[in-house]
């Protein structure tokens, strides 16, 4: 195995990607899409520090199970928002949704 | 420097090549395929940190009903509409509630999977599963599987519980839409 900066690089330049893919698009599934990179950053972060020569983790490896599941949910939330937001303004450009009121 | 340092230096980059894709490509459906690039190769970067358990699991989740989910959604998009749209959505457009029944057998035999595993393996009964695992971490995998399915269970039934409301939820908004349809 390579050693554990290698890891925390990747998960931090993945970060890096997510931030500026929210920071930058404004196209409501890129957006999406840049959370999920987010989830998958901490994701490999918390398994990257779990895993030493000394041993794993297991709370760590169970916690990353149960955000991988409410991830899910909250990006499934997410589209099904973006379907609605579609149908009612005809666009998925955030900047041509001026108006709150449905 | 042995084979080993560079297939998984390799697997780091391709990780944050699709990365780069999935937000720079200006066609969604090709942007949604190379996150699901991006979680496969995660789950094969998890199996080799010794998480086998979190490596199936981001690949059924992530790789698998999310994409389709993403899928799903930009079908029910009119073409044009937004950027690169194009007519291959309108196979899966036809075929909503097949999509359906998809997302939903995999969010369940996700679930049952992963039970009956967990539960075998955390009870201390034989398991083929491991055995690609070296033998020095078979026990280390038996902790993870007991802090999931002994001492953490109620957080994964309620993230099962969380899936499938999220499915179900995603099953009114389509069936809406088909409804608005006819």
């Amino acid at each position: 195995m390579i050693g554990l900066n290698w890891y925390l690089a990747a998960s931090a330049i993945l970060y890096s990607i997510g931030l500026y893919c929210l920071a930058t698009k404004r196209n409501l599934i890129k957006m999406i899409i840049g959370v999920e990179i987010l989830l998958n950053a901490a994701h490999l972060n918390f398994i990257a520090l779990s895993t030493t020569t000394a041993g794993l983790d297991p709370l760590a490896r169970t916690y990353v199970i149960v955000s991988i599941g409410v991830g899910a949910g909250v990006i499934a939330l997410a589209l099904s928002l973006t379907l609605l937001v579609y149908r009612h303004y005809r666009t998925l450009d955030v900047r041509k949704m001026r108006r709150l009121k449905w | 420097m042995g084979l080993e340092f560079v297939v998984e230096v390799a697997l780091i980059v391709f990780l944050i090549m699709f990365a780069l894709l999935a937000v720079e490509l200006k066609k969604l459906a090709y942007a949604v395929a190379s996150l699901g690039l991006m979680s496969t190769v995660l789950s094969i970067i998890f199996y080799i940190l010794y998480a086998p358990y979190v490596a199936v699991i981001n690949l059924l989740v992530y790789a698998g009903a999310v994409i389709v989910l993403f899928l799903a959604v930009l079908s029910l998009m009119k073409p044009g509409e937004e950027e690169g749209k194009g007519k291959m959505y309108d196979i899966i457009a036809e075929i909503p509630g097949g999509v359906l029944f998809i997302i939903i057998a995999v969010i369940l035999v996700q679930i049952l999977t992963t039970s009956y595993i967990g539960i075998q393996f955390a009870y201390g009964k034989t398991l083929n599963l491991p055995s690609l695992i070296p033998p020095q971490m078979q026990s280390m995998l038996q902790n993870v599987a007991e802090s999931t399915w002994r001492v953490r269970v109620i957080d994964v039934l309620i993230q099962a519980m969380a899936l499938f409301v999220a499915g179900l939820g995603v099953a009114v908004l389509f069936r809406r839409e088909r409804r608005e349809k006819e």
